[in-house]
């Protein structure tokens, strides 16, 4: 463990997480020095669990944390990023020079110092406030910097989050309804000496709709995928009979695997199913399949249909049409979300044909954090 | 001052209780207590989250005080109610008095009438209970907006009553299966412990401190075979829960070693297993696999 001072390197391993996207305040910052305080002689094991449990708000970072703490406070002995040139890995003076130089710098306190860190934000993101904008419209395709793309995955699932409070279940006071507010009718009939003379009600706010998620993951929507997956898991949660499946040349159910708890989890499974990730595509043999096996089952009047492709499809239009003209009959709304329509000089017009657009409710783009929150305002009012 | 001692007698304490705590979980449950926060646990269903509230309220000899969220919890059953038949006897019987009626009123408000619910009772202590807040991640946001407000001030406001302030800073420990994400202030607030599924040696040690009477092979053979379990492509993994389930019913059906009696080790699946499409995925060879590994 390093010998400086701990105050000072404990405020700065908080400003290190800080950058790696740790959401830590003044007052944890407060807490964690008093935490080092609580043990004498300080103890790097009871540093580590306090500092864990102060900086960590979910199982991502959790998991990410340790070796976060031993890159900080014992550099020479951290693993080595895994871009080592093929010379370094075979030779082990190479190496062990590269490490010399992360210990000399003092890992990554070094790595993140503030003005390499804010300089190459802004070359890449821009900062500040600003650089929640500038994330919040770029494709999604074009950020390369995994930080980015993780901090990105989840504003998407939050985003979807947000639609729980429109439907929330809670019930409401009204002049007129079915369930009488006993506390408001009591207050109301004091001087009737508690007798009902005037009634309150309270009232459930309306069903939320069904949700049928239904995500293209072929090769040309890949970059789109994790994105995507994460809006869907999120309305999963939010909508409460939703059901999502994925498709390429088949459908697959996969709402069992999008209910994952772990965000990570859920991709790794995702990607371990290869059947079920970046094959080609056949948009309207899988619809067709959906309306023959599932839609008797889990499509009606009140439910919300979201088709996620970029309509690159092998199969023949007239059989696309047909698939969404069943569907059509039986849902309440269907909307397309293509992440194409981002692109300049891609319009609906020339994605859709006439007779496949006036089926639809909703068509919108879907290649970034803005246009999934138009969706989802559509959604929330579906 | 917090002691390696500490932490050994605290996990000690927690052992006697039923609960095997490593030290980062005992150390961070001193913390808790040390720094007044209160403490989130997530992890999957099953690994023990709530019966470390249990064990940890035993190995303090006081009460747990729990809280189930559901969708639609609200303040009505998570702080206080009125008890709305008695006020309405109560006004029945001073319906003849002259008693002005904000007098009746000032009556029928008071302490008298209410019923405290979970988040009230615990407040009003006089020794810090265990309040358990069990799935907030069930509750919608306006009750976890509530919350966090309680769990900074201390006190209750009825607009009828007044200021209920604290008379003891109940230990909080809060549960999330993450049925959906909680807010950023909510987990700012608290300390955070993710609870995994424990390592082959830990869970052995749990298996032999719940289930005293259990033959050591026949606990060791069980563990092994769930941790195979685990690492299936299942839809639900088994907890520690399912573990102690099963291997209290092996004992009942009084088998004393799993590979020896894979057919009626099959009736008892049911145990690990929840439902039918991860009772498929452990098809006849993936069986006798575990069997063979869970004997080595």
């Amino acid at each position: 463990m390093r010998p400086d001072a701990p105050a000072e390197r404990i405020a700065g391993f908080v400003r290190a997480l800080r950058r790696e996207g740790y959401g830590i305040g003044v007052q944890e910052t407060l807490d964690a020095l008093r935490t080092a305080g609580l043990s004498e002689p300080l103890d790097a094991e009871f540093l580590r669990t306090g500092l864990r449990a102060l900086s960590c708000h979910d199982s991502a970072q959790w998991h990410r944390f340790d070796a976060l703490f031993e890159n900080y406070w014992y550099p020479a002995r951290a693993p080595l990023p895994n871009e080592l040139s093929a010379a370094e890995t075979i030779d082990p003076r190479l190496l062990a020079r590269r490490r010399e130089q992360r210990g000399g710098l003092t890992g990554l306190a070094h790595a993140m110092d503030p003005d390499n860190v804010y300089s190459a934000e802004i070359h890449q993101i821009g900062a500040g406030a600003s650089r929640q904008n500038t994330l919040s419209r770029s494709d999604f395709r074009f950020l390369t910097d995994r930080r980015d793309q993780r901090e990105i995955e989840v504003l998407a699932e939050r985003l979807a989050l947000r639609i729980r409070r429109r439907l929330t279940r809670r019930r409401r006071e009204v002049a007129r309804g079915t369930h009488i507010h006993m506390r408001r009718t009591m207050r109301r009939n004091l001087a009737t000496g508690g007798l009902p003379v005037h009634l309150r009600f309270m009232e459930r706010r309306r069903e939320p709709p069904r949700l049928i998620w239904l995500q293209d993951v072929s090769h040309s929507m890949a970059s789109y995928s994790p994105l995507l997956t994460r809006f869907g898991r999120g309305l999963l949660r939010v909508f409460p009979d939703a059901e999502a499946f994925v498709f390429h040349t088949r459908l697959f159910r996969v709402t069992g695997l999008y209910r994952e708890v772990n965000a990570d989890a859920l991709r790794k499974r995702l990607e371990g199913r290869n059947e079920l990730w970046l094959g080609g595509t056949r948009i309207a043999e899988s619809l067709t399949h959906f309306n023959r096996q599932y839609a008797g089952r889990y499509v009606d009047r009140r439910t919300v249909v979201v088709v996620l492709s970029d309509g690159l499809d092998s199969d023949a239009p007239e059989d696309l049409i047909e698939a969404v003209r069943a569907l059509r009959q039986r849902a309440h709304r269907i909307l397309w979300l293509n992440p194409l329509l981002g692109r300049e000089g891609i319009s609906a017009a020339g994605e859709f044909p006439p007779a496949l657009r006036e089926m639809l409710d909703y068509i919108g783009s879907a290649h970034s954090l803005d246009s999934l929150a138009r969706a989802a305002e559509y959604l929330a009012s579906a | 001052m917090t002691t390696n001692l500490d932490i050994l007698a605290l996990s000690d304490r927690l052992a006697r209780a039923g609960y095997i705590a490593d030290r980062p979980l005992a150390t961070t449950l001193l913390l808790m207590e040390s720094l007044e926060r209160p403490l989130l646990l997530e992890g999957d269903a099953g690994v023990g989250k709530t019966a470390l509230a249990q064990a940890y309220a035993a190995a303090h000899d006081t009460q747990v005080i729990r809280l189930q969220c559901y969708e639609g919890l609200d303040v009505g059953q998570a702080v206080y109610e009125w008890n709305y038949a008695h006020q309405l006897l109560a006004m029945k019987l001073q319906e003849h008095s002259d008693r002005p009626l904000a007098q009746t009123e000032a009556e029928i408000f008071s302490e008298r009438f209410l019923l405290p619910r979970p988040l009230l009772k615990a407040i009003t202590q006089d020794r810090p209970p265990v309040l358990l807040i069990d799935e907030i991640d069930r509750a919608d946001e306006q009750f976890e907006a509530y919350l966090l407000e309680l769990l900074s001030d201390w006190q209750v406001s009825i607009p009828e009553l007044g200021t209920i302030r604290a008379r003891s800073i109940p230990h909080v420990m809060l549960t999330s299966n993450g049925t959906r994400e909680l807010s950023d202030a909510l987990r700012r607030r608290c300390l955070y412990y993710f609870l995994d599924y424990p390592g082959v040696e830990k869970e052995l040690r749990i298996v032999e401190n719940r289930l005293p009477g259990i033959n050591a092979q026949l606990a060791r053979q069980v563990v092994k075979f769930v941790h195979g379990v685990r690492a299936l492509d299942l839809r639900k993994r088994p907890g520690v829960a399912e573990t102690l389930d099963w291997a209290a019913a092996l004992m009942a059906l009084e088998i004393p070693s799993l590979p020896e009696n894979a057919e009626r080790i099959i009736d008892t699946l049911g145990c690990l297993m929840k439902t039918q499409e991860d009772r498929q995925r452990l098809d006849g060879a993936t069986l006798r696999g575990l069997l063979f590994k869970a004997a080595g």
